[in-house]
């Protein structure tokens, strides 16, 4: 059987900031605001030209970056790259995801808007195609802490929900799904391969693993257990390796990613 | 830039297409370019893109209701040079099982499939893959290092008309054409406009050739 590229994909999580009022790049830790980490389409072009394979778009802050400053900053970062593109973050109907389809982006990615508007998350599967969806997922993988209740608010569900959750995204028509452990958001102590291989074995749709890479074995580790692609935040913010090492050490672990 | 001087680009505007993407992709290597909205245009053209992002249907259905379908179709063989990108260039062929009963541009005798994996299911080829060339070929700038980004379900089996001069992809269970060239006409499967580095190389070489 022939397979892709195994995917390493940046995420770029925006906020307006509390003091500076701009829009810029954050990294999260458990979730929470951790730092700001600077503009969003100058964070593009680095990981463009770091070949990354993807970049995620998200807008955490819905409550101050409204749809259509959303759309302007997906905008200009599209404008600065020539790679896929997926954007997500408080889209909730099909005139939503035609808005940010118009700027030029590959793929919307969907986690609220599952629950709370199923009706529209079908049909943007139907109008823009299966392939043009990611259906995301935040879950708390902690054994020892439980869910903290912010969390549980937010959409945040325990880990024994994750089978039924990953079926029912299964049926409604989203081409891939992205796994978040929460617990291990900006932590860099690894993703959940307990989680990983509950995903792989519930469906049968490519896997985006993400929350807790801090080292290369990480990155095989999840590669070799299944994951598709692995998208990551606070790594490609913090470290001094450079994504052309990591894509090396990865293809001297036999891991199939682009190296040229 | 000034090797473009005496050529224009068209793209053709197909409204559920990339035609943005792709100018602003050869923009990037100072390539200005023109929406191809009717015949007139398409006329005064030396290079011409077709890009696509839809359906086969859809894509012969707006050519039409531009009326642009016959006037592309009568320049094959001719001195303009033609790029056809995803579904751009599975109109070049019979018809495809994505819209049965609607008739490609008819060039090439191919008839598109559809991409299934191993239990008869629809498939989408969606990510980045590697293109299979033999060594002796010269297709612009691709090497089989050169990875391009695809995102497609149906794909063209091949084109009996290029026996040699072609490149492969392999996925699945299928082997798809990824990239070909014939009299004065290129297909390519994948979306050199969404390729980073290469993929902005290979539009330049189609612009720069003669």
């Amino acid at each position: 059987m022939n397979t892709l590229f195994r995917r390493i994909i940046p995420k770029i999580l925006i906020s307006r900031h509390s003091n500076l009022k701009v829009i810029g790049g954050i990294t999260t830790r458990q979730y929470e605001t951790f730092r700001f980490i600077g503009s969003p389409p100058s964070q593009a072009r680095i990981f463009e030209s770091n070949m990354a394979d993807e970049i995620i778009l998200i807008n955490l802050d819905h409550k101050s970056i409204d749809l259509g400053a959303f759309v302007d900053v997906v905008s200009k970062v599209s404008s600065e790259i020539f790679m896929p593109l997926s954007v997500g973050g408080g889209i909730n109907s099909l005139d939503q995801a035609s808005k940010v389809f118009e700027v030029g982006i590959e793929k919307v990615v969907v986690e609220r808007a599952l629950m709370q508007n199923p009706g529209e998350v079908v049909k943007i599967a139907t109008r823009h195609g299966s392939q043009s969806l990611i259906g995301s997922c935040s879950y708390w993988g902690s054994s020892t802490i439980p869910i903290p209740a912010r969390l549980e608010a937010r959409g945040v569900i325990r880990i024994s929900a994750l089978p039924a959750r990953l079926k029912l995204m299964e049926r409604m028509g989203v081409g891939e799904v992205m796994i978040n452990d929460a617990s291990r958001d900006g932590t860099r102590e690894g993703s959940n391969l307990v989680a990983l291989k509950t995903a792989l074995s519930s469906i049968s749709l490519p896997i985006i693993d993400s929350c807790g890479f801090g080292k290369t074995q990480h990155f095989v580790d999840s590669f070799e257990a299944g994951s598709s692609a692995i998208a990551i935040g606070t790594y490609f913010a913090f470290i001094d390796q450079s994504f052309m090492q990591l894509r090396s050490q990865l293809a001297n672990h036999g891991i199939r990613v682009r190296i040229k | 830039m000034e090797s473009h001087m005496n050529r224009l680009v068209g793209i053709v505007n197909l409204e559920a297409g990339n035609a943005a993407s792709v100018e602003r992709a050869l923009g990037a290597s100072g390539i200005r370019s023109v929406q191809v909205k009717d015949e007139e245009i398409l006329k005064r053209c030396s290079h011409i893109i077709l890009p696509g992002v839809a359906s086969f249907g859809a894509v012969i259905e707006e050519l039409r209701s531009k009326n642009l379908f016959e006037p592309l179709r009568n320049l094959y063989e001719s001195d303009i040079k033609l790029l056809g990108l995803c579904a751009g260039m599975q109109i070049m062929g019979q018809a495809s099982q994505e819209n049965p009963g609607v008739k490609g541009l008819g060039w090439f005798t191919y008839e598109n499939v559809e991409l299934v994996n191993n239990e008869e299911r629809r498939s989408f080829h969606t990510g980045w893959n590697s293109i299979r060339v033999k060594e002796n070929q010269k297709l612009l700038s691709v090497s089989n290092e050169s990875s391009f980004y695809f995102n497609h379900s149906y794909y063209v089996p091949n084109v009996e008309e290029v026996p040699e001069n072609f490149g492969s992809t392999d996925f699945l269970e299928s082997t798809m054409v990824s990239i070909f060239k014939h009299n004065n006409v290129m297909g390519m499967q994948f979306h050199p406009e969404k390729s980073q580095v290469e993929g902005l190389n290979i539009l330049k070489h189609f612009v720069e050739w003669e």
